[in-house]
Protein backbone atom coordinates (compact mmCIF):
# COMPACT_ATOMS: atom_id res chain seq x y z
CA UNK A 1 0.00 0.00 0.00
CA UNK A 2 2.78 2.38 0.97
CA UNK A 3 4.62 1.44 -2.19
CA UNK A 4 1.54 2.27 -4.27
CA UNK A 5 1.21 5.66 -2.63
CA UNK A 6 4.87 6.45 -3.33
CA UNK A 7 4.42 5.35 -6.97
CA UNK A 8 1.31 7.52 -7.34
CA UNK A 9 3.18 10.53 -5.94
CA UNK A 10 6.07 9.94 -8.35
CA UNK A 11 3.65 9.69 -11.30
CA UNK A 12 1.89 12.86 -10.19
CA UNK A 13 5.13 14.80 -9.85
CA UNK A 14 6.37 13.50 -13.22
CA UNK A 15 3.08 14.54 -14.85
CA UNK A 16 3.32 17.96 -13.28
CA UNK A 17 6.89 18.36 -14.46
CA UNK A 18 5.98 17.29 -18.00
CA UNK A 19 3.03 19.66 -17.97
CA UNK A 20 5.14 22.55 -16.70
CA UNK A 21 7.86 21.77 -19.20
CA UNK A 22 5.29 21.71 -22.01
CA UNK A 23 3.82 25.03 -20.90
CA UNK A 24 7.31 26.50 -20.66
CA UNK A 25 8.03 25.25 -24.19
CA UNK A 26 4.80 26.74 -25.52
CA UNK A 27 5.65 29.97 -23.79
CA UNK A 28 9.08 29.92 -25.42
CA UNK A 29 7.55 29.46 -28.87
CA UNK A 30 5.07 32.24 -28.16
CA UNK A 31 7.83 34.56 -26.99
CA UNK A 32 9.94 33.62 -29.97
CA UNK A 33 7.09 34.52 -32.33
CA UNK A 34 6.51 37.87 -30.68
CA UNK A 35 10.22 38.56 -30.72
CA UNK A 36 10.48 37.61 -34.37
CA UNK A 37 7.50 39.75 -35.32
CA UNK A 38 9.11 42.74 -33.68
CA UNK A 39 12.31 42.09 -35.61
CA UNK A 40 10.41 41.65 -38.85
CA UNK A 41 8.61 44.93 -38.20
CA UNK A 42 11.88 46.78 -37.67
CA UNK A 43 13.32 45.29 -40.83
CA UNK A 44 10.13 46.07 -42.70
CA UNK A 45 10.43 49.76 -41.82
CA UNK A 46 14.01 49.76 -43.13
CA UNK A 47 12.85 48.03 -46.33
CA UNK A 48 9.96 50.48 -46.71
CA UNK A 49 12.34 53.44 -46.44
CA UNK A 50 14.41 51.98 -49.26
CA UNK A 51 11.52 51.18 -51.58
CA UNK A 52 8.75 53.63 -50.67
CA UNK A 53 9.63 55.84 -53.64
CA UNK A 54 9.49 52.97 -56.11
CA UNK A 55 7.99 54.25 -59.34
CA UNK A 56 7.07 52.74 -62.69
CA UNK A 57 7.03 54.63 -65.96
CA UNK A 58 4.46 52.11 -67.20
CA UNK A 59 2.04 53.16 -64.46
CA UNK A 60 2.53 56.79 -65.45
CA UNK A 61 1.67 55.85 -69.04
CA UNK A 62 -1.53 54.18 -67.80
CA UNK A 63 -2.38 57.17 -65.57
CA UNK A 64 -2.20 54.87 -62.57
CA UNK A 65 0.85 56.27 -60.79
CA UNK A 66 -1.24 58.18 -58.21
CA UNK A 67 -3.24 54.99 -57.48
CA UNK A 68 0.04 53.18 -56.90
CA UNK A 69 1.26 55.94 -54.57
CA UNK A 70 -1.99 55.53 -52.58
CA UNK A 71 -1.48 51.77 -52.61
CA UNK A 72 1.98 52.08 -51.05
CA UNK A 73 0.69 54.35 -48.28
CA UNK A 74 -2.28 52.13 -47.38
CA UNK A 75 -0.16 48.97 -47.61
CA UNK A 76 2.24 50.53 -45.14
CA UNK A 77 -0.65 51.33 -42.79
CA UNK A 78 -1.98 47.77 -43.07
CA UNK A 79 1.40 46.29 -42.18
CA UNK A 80 1.79 48.61 -39.19
CA UNK A 81 -1.69 47.62 -37.96
CA UNK A 82 -0.81 43.96 -38.44
CA UNK A 83 2.51 44.15 -36.64
CA UNK A 84 0.86 46.01 -33.78
CA UNK A 85 -1.82 43.31 -33.56
CA UNK A 86 -4.53 45.78 -34.52
CA UNK A 87 -7.49 45.36 -36.84
CA UNK A 88 -6.47 46.00 -40.46
CA UNK A 89 -9.74 45.09 -42.19
CA UNK A 90 -10.40 48.68 -43.23
CA UNK A 91 -6.99 48.96 -44.91
CA UNK A 92 -7.51 45.56 -46.50
CA UNK A 93 -10.75 46.74 -48.10
CA UNK A 94 -9.22 50.00 -49.35
CA UNK A 95 -6.26 48.08 -50.75
CA UNK A 96 -8.45 45.62 -52.59
CA UNK A 97 -10.31 48.52 -54.22
CA UNK A 98 -7.03 50.19 -55.19
CA UNK A 99 -5.68 46.94 -56.64
CA UNK A 100 -8.83 46.56 -58.73
CA UNK A 101 -8.47 50.11 -60.05
CA UNK A 102 -4.78 49.55 -60.85
CA UNK A 103 -5.63 46.30 -62.62
CA UNK A 104 -8.25 48.04 -64.74
CA UNK A 105 -5.95 50.99 -65.55
CA UNK A 106 -3.01 48.76 -66.48
CA UNK A 107 -5.12 46.09 -68.14
CA UNK A 108 -3.10 43.47 -66.29
CA UNK A 109 -4.17 40.36 -64.43
CA UNK A 110 -5.72 40.69 -61.03
CA UNK A 111 -4.42 40.63 -57.48
CA UNK A 112 -0.76 40.14 -56.70
CA UNK A 113 -0.16 38.94 -60.25
CA UNK A 114 -0.18 42.56 -61.30
CA UNK A 115 3.44 43.13 -62.32
CA UNK A 116 3.76 46.47 -60.54
CA UNK A 117 2.16 45.39 -57.26
CA UNK A 118 4.04 42.10 -57.29
CA UNK A 119 7.37 43.85 -57.95
CA UNK A 120 6.83 46.29 -55.10
CA UNK A 121 5.76 43.67 -52.56
CA UNK A 122 8.52 41.27 -53.61
CA UNK A 123 11.18 43.93 -53.16
CA UNK A 124 9.87 44.89 -49.72
CA UNK A 125 9.64 41.25 -48.62
CA UNK A 126 13.06 40.39 -50.05
CA UNK A 127 14.66 43.37 -48.32
CA UNK A 128 12.90 42.59 -45.03
CA UNK A 129 14.07 38.97 -45.01
CA UNK A 130 17.55 39.78 -46.30
CA UNK A 131 18.29 41.89 -43.26
CA UNK A 132 16.91 39.39 -40.72
CA UNK A 133 19.54 37.47 -38.72
CA UNK A 134 19.92 34.00 -40.23
CA UNK A 135 18.88 32.29 -36.97
CA UNK A 136 15.47 33.98 -37.11
CA UNK A 137 12.57 33.08 -39.30
CA UNK A 138 9.64 34.91 -40.79
CA UNK A 139 6.26 33.32 -40.15
CA UNK A 140 3.95 32.23 -42.96
CA UNK A 141 1.38 34.71 -41.63
CA UNK A 142 3.87 37.53 -42.05
CA UNK A 143 4.67 36.46 -45.60
CA UNK A 144 0.97 36.25 -46.44
CA UNK A 145 0.35 39.73 -45.13
CA UNK A 146 3.24 41.04 -47.22
CA UNK A 147 2.10 39.61 -50.52
CA UNK A 148 -1.64 38.98 -50.30
CA UNK A 149 -2.88 42.56 -50.70
CA UNK B 1 33.96 77.77 -81.03
CA UNK B 2 34.50 77.35 -77.32
CA UNK B 3 35.24 74.01 -75.72
CA UNK B 4 35.38 73.71 -71.98
CA UNK B 5 39.02 73.48 -70.82
CA UNK B 6 38.07 70.44 -68.76
CA UNK B 7 36.36 68.85 -71.73
CA UNK B 8 32.82 68.94 -70.37
CA UNK B 9 29.73 69.74 -72.36
CA UNK B 10 30.98 71.46 -75.49
CA UNK B 11 27.93 73.06 -77.07
CA UNK B 12 29.64 74.76 -80.00
CA UNK B 13 29.20 78.16 -78.44
CA UNK B 14 31.40 81.02 -77.32
CA UNK B 15 32.18 81.00 -73.62
CA UNK B 16 29.81 83.91 -72.80
CA UNK B 17 27.02 82.19 -74.76
CA UNK B 18 27.69 78.96 -72.99
CA UNK B 19 27.47 80.65 -69.62
CA UNK B 20 24.15 82.19 -70.64
CA UNK B 21 22.96 78.75 -71.71
CA UNK B 22 23.83 77.26 -68.33
CA UNK B 23 22.35 80.23 -66.44
CA UNK B 24 19.09 79.73 -68.31
CA UNK B 25 18.95 76.02 -67.49
CA UNK B 26 19.80 76.70 -63.86
CA UNK B 27 16.99 79.23 -63.58
CA UNK B 28 14.34 76.81 -64.85
CA UNK B 29 11.58 75.97 -62.42
CA UNK B 30 9.00 73.19 -62.81
CA UNK B 31 6.12 75.59 -62.19
CA UNK B 32 7.13 77.66 -65.22
CA UNK B 33 7.07 74.75 -67.67
CA UNK B 34 3.73 73.82 -69.26
CA UNK B 35 2.55 70.57 -67.70
CA UNK B 36 1.31 69.40 -71.08
CA UNK B 37 5.00 68.73 -71.81
CA UNK B 38 6.10 65.15 -71.14
CA UNK B 39 9.68 64.24 -70.28
CA UNK B 40 11.14 64.64 -73.77
CA UNK B 41 9.17 67.84 -74.45
CA UNK B 42 10.48 69.23 -71.16
CA UNK B 43 14.09 68.47 -72.13
CA UNK B 44 13.60 70.18 -75.49
CA UNK B 45 11.73 73.11 -73.90
CA UNK B 46 14.65 73.72 -71.52
CA UNK B 47 17.12 73.43 -74.42
CA UNK B 48 14.97 75.79 -76.51
CA UNK B 49 14.83 78.42 -73.75
CA UNK B 50 18.57 78.14 -73.07
CA UNK B 51 19.40 78.56 -76.76
CA UNK B 52 17.21 81.65 -76.86
CA UNK B 53 19.02 83.06 -73.81
CA UNK B 54 22.45 82.19 -75.21
CA UNK B 55 22.13 83.10 -78.89
CA UNK B 56 18.83 84.94 -79.25
CA UNK B 57 17.68 82.23 -81.63
CA UNK B 58 13.96 81.38 -81.46
CA UNK B 59 12.56 77.89 -81.90
CA UNK B 60 15.86 76.01 -81.75
CA UNK B 61 13.83 72.82 -81.54
CA UNK B 62 13.37 73.21 -85.30
CA UNK B 63 17.05 72.22 -85.61
CA UNK B 64 16.06 68.74 -84.48
CA UNK B 65 15.44 66.13 -87.13
CA UNK B 66 13.31 63.10 -86.56
CA UNK B 67 13.17 60.39 -89.19
CA UNK B 68 14.60 62.75 -91.79
CA UNK B 69 12.14 65.56 -91.10
CA UNK B 70 12.76 68.76 -89.14
CA UNK B 71 10.52 69.17 -86.08
CA UNK B 72 7.68 71.62 -86.59
CA UNK B 73 6.16 71.02 -83.19
CA UNK B 74 8.22 70.89 -79.99
CA UNK B 75 6.07 68.09 -78.68
CA UNK B 76 6.67 65.77 -81.64
CA UNK B 77 9.50 64.01 -79.84
CA UNK B 78 9.73 61.16 -77.37
CA UNK B 79 12.49 59.82 -75.16
CA UNK B 80 12.65 56.82 -77.49
CA UNK B 81 13.98 59.14 -80.23
CA UNK B 82 17.02 59.94 -78.11
CA UNK B 83 18.82 56.63 -77.70
CA UNK B 84 19.69 53.51 -79.66
CA UNK B 85 19.31 53.35 -83.43
CA UNK B 86 16.82 56.24 -83.43
CA UNK B 87 19.35 58.60 -81.86
CA UNK B 88 22.15 57.34 -84.08
CA UNK B 89 19.96 58.32 -87.03
CA UNK B 90 18.38 61.48 -85.60
CA UNK B 91 21.59 62.74 -83.90
CA UNK B 92 19.73 64.49 -81.07
CA UNK B 93 21.75 63.55 -77.97
CA UNK B 94 25.53 63.53 -78.29
CA UNK B 95 26.53 61.01 -75.62
CA UNK B 96 29.66 61.05 -73.54
CA UNK B 97 31.50 57.80 -74.11
CA UNK B 98 33.49 55.80 -71.60
CA UNK B 99 36.71 56.70 -73.42
CA UNK B 100 36.05 60.42 -72.94
CA UNK B 101 34.95 61.16 -76.51
CA UNK B 102 31.40 62.00 -77.61
CA UNK B 103 29.23 60.24 -80.16
CA UNK B 104 25.60 59.60 -81.03
CA UNK B 105 26.06 55.93 -80.14
CA UNK B 106 24.29 55.39 -76.80
CA UNK B 107 25.44 51.79 -76.33
CA UNK B 108 28.68 52.66 -74.53
CA UNK B 109 27.58 55.95 -73.02
CA UNK B 110 28.92 57.23 -69.71
CA UNK B 111 26.45 56.04 -67.09
CA UNK B 112 28.37 56.89 -63.96
CA UNK B 113 27.03 58.97 -61.12
CA UNK B 114 30.49 60.35 -60.40
CA UNK B 115 31.08 61.54 -63.93
CA UNK B 116 33.38 64.41 -64.87
CA UNK B 117 31.10 65.01 -67.86
CA UNK B 118 27.97 66.09 -66.02
CA UNK B 119 27.16 69.75 -65.68
CA UNK B 120 24.23 72.12 -65.92
CA UNK B 121 22.39 71.41 -69.16
CA UNK B 122 23.54 67.79 -69.49
CA UNK B 123 20.69 65.42 -70.26
CA UNK B 124 20.19 61.91 -68.87
CA UNK B 125 18.30 59.32 -70.91
CA UNK B 126 16.51 56.14 -69.78
CA UNK B 127 15.14 53.24 -71.80
CA UNK B 128 12.42 50.70 -70.91
CA UNK B 129 13.93 47.81 -68.93
CA UNK B 130 12.26 45.09 -70.98
CA UNK B 131 10.45 44.64 -74.29
CA UNK B 132 7.23 44.28 -72.29
CA UNK B 133 7.85 47.64 -70.59
CA UNK B 134 8.49 49.20 -74.02
CA UNK B 135 4.85 48.52 -74.91
CA UNK B 136 3.79 51.16 -72.40
CA UNK B 137 6.40 53.92 -72.84
CA UNK B 138 9.41 54.72 -75.01
CA UNK B 139 11.83 55.89 -72.30
CA UNK B 140 12.51 58.78 -70.00
CA UNK B 141 14.66 61.89 -70.10
CA UNK B 142 15.85 64.49 -67.59
CA UNK B 143 17.86 67.73 -67.64
CA UNK B 144 20.59 68.44 -65.11
CA UNK B 145 20.06 71.81 -63.42
CA UNK B 146 22.90 71.60 -60.90
CA UNK B 147 25.87 69.47 -59.90
CA UNK B 148 27.62 69.46 -56.53
CA UNK B 149 31.19 68.19 -56.30
CA UNK B 150 33.41 67.77 -53.25
CA UNK B 151 36.90 69.23 -52.90
CA UNK B 152 38.31 66.29 -54.86
CA UNK B 153 35.93 66.87 -57.73
CA UNK B 154 33.77 63.86 -56.94
CA UNK B 155 30.06 64.30 -57.62
CA UNK B 156 28.00 64.34 -54.44
CA UNK B 157 24.61 65.45 -55.81
CA UNK B 158 22.88 66.01 -59.15
CA UNK B 159 19.79 68.22 -59.41
CA UNK B 160 17.46 67.66 -62.32
CA UNK B 161 14.08 68.60 -63.77
CA UNK B 162 11.80 66.04 -65.38
CA UNK B 163 8.46 66.11 -67.11
CA UNK B 164 5.81 63.41 -67.05
CA UNK B 165 3.16 61.98 -69.29
CA UNK B 166 -0.55 62.75 -69.02
CA UNK B 167 -0.31 66.40 -67.98
CA UNK B 168 1.42 65.72 -64.68
CA UNK B 169 3.40 68.61 -63.28
CA UNK B 170 7.13 68.83 -63.88
CA UNK B 171 9.27 67.96 -60.87
CA UNK B 172 12.72 68.86 -59.61
CA UNK B 173 14.68 66.23 -57.70
CA UNK B 174 18.20 65.46 -56.54
CA UNK B 175 20.20 62.31 -57.11
CA UNK B 176 22.47 61.49 -54.20
CA UNK B 177 25.33 59.00 -53.88
CA UNK B 178 23.33 56.44 -51.94
CA UNK B 179 19.91 57.65 -53.01
CA UNK B 180 16.81 55.55 -53.39
CA UNK B 181 13.64 56.09 -55.39
CA UNK B 182 13.51 59.60 -56.83
CA UNK B 183 17.01 60.23 -55.54
CA UNK B 184 18.52 57.19 -57.23
CA UNK B 185 20.09 57.63 -60.66
CA UNK B 186 19.85 53.93 -61.47
CA UNK B 187 16.50 53.11 -59.86
CA UNK B 188 14.62 56.26 -60.69
CA UNK B 189 11.96 54.03 -62.26
CA UNK B 190 11.86 50.31 -61.57
CA UNK B 191 10.97 49.58 -65.19
CA UNK B 192 13.67 51.81 -66.74
CA UNK B 193 17.41 51.44 -67.27
CA UNK B 194 19.76 54.38 -67.38
CA UNK B 195 21.27 54.81 -70.86
CA UNK B 196 23.73 57.59 -70.10
CA UNK B 197 24.69 61.26 -70.12
CA UNK B 198 24.85 63.50 -73.16
CA UNK B 199 24.24 66.92 -74.60
CA UNK B 200 21.82 68.33 -77.11
CA UNK B 201 24.15 70.06 -79.55
CA UNK B 202 22.28 71.43 -82.50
Amino acid sequence: MKKNIILSVIILITSLLISCSKKEHEKDIHMQLIFDKKDVMENYFAAYEIHKEMKFKGLEACEASSLFEDYKIIKNKLLIQYFNNQDYSNEKEILNNLVNKINIATDLTDGIDNYYIFSYNSKILEETIKSLPSSYYISIDDIKIFINY
Amino acid sequence: MFTDPDGRAPRNMTEPQRNLYKASVQSQHPANIPNKYDCADTVIHIYNSAMKAATGQDNSYENISKNGQKLTNLQDIQAGDMFGTSNAKNKIVNYYQNDGTQSYDSSKADRSFNSPNIEIGTVGIYKPATAEDAKYFSGHSITVTGVTRDKNGNVTAINYIEGHMNNHDQEEHTFTINGTGDSSLYNKYSDCKFVGWGEIEL
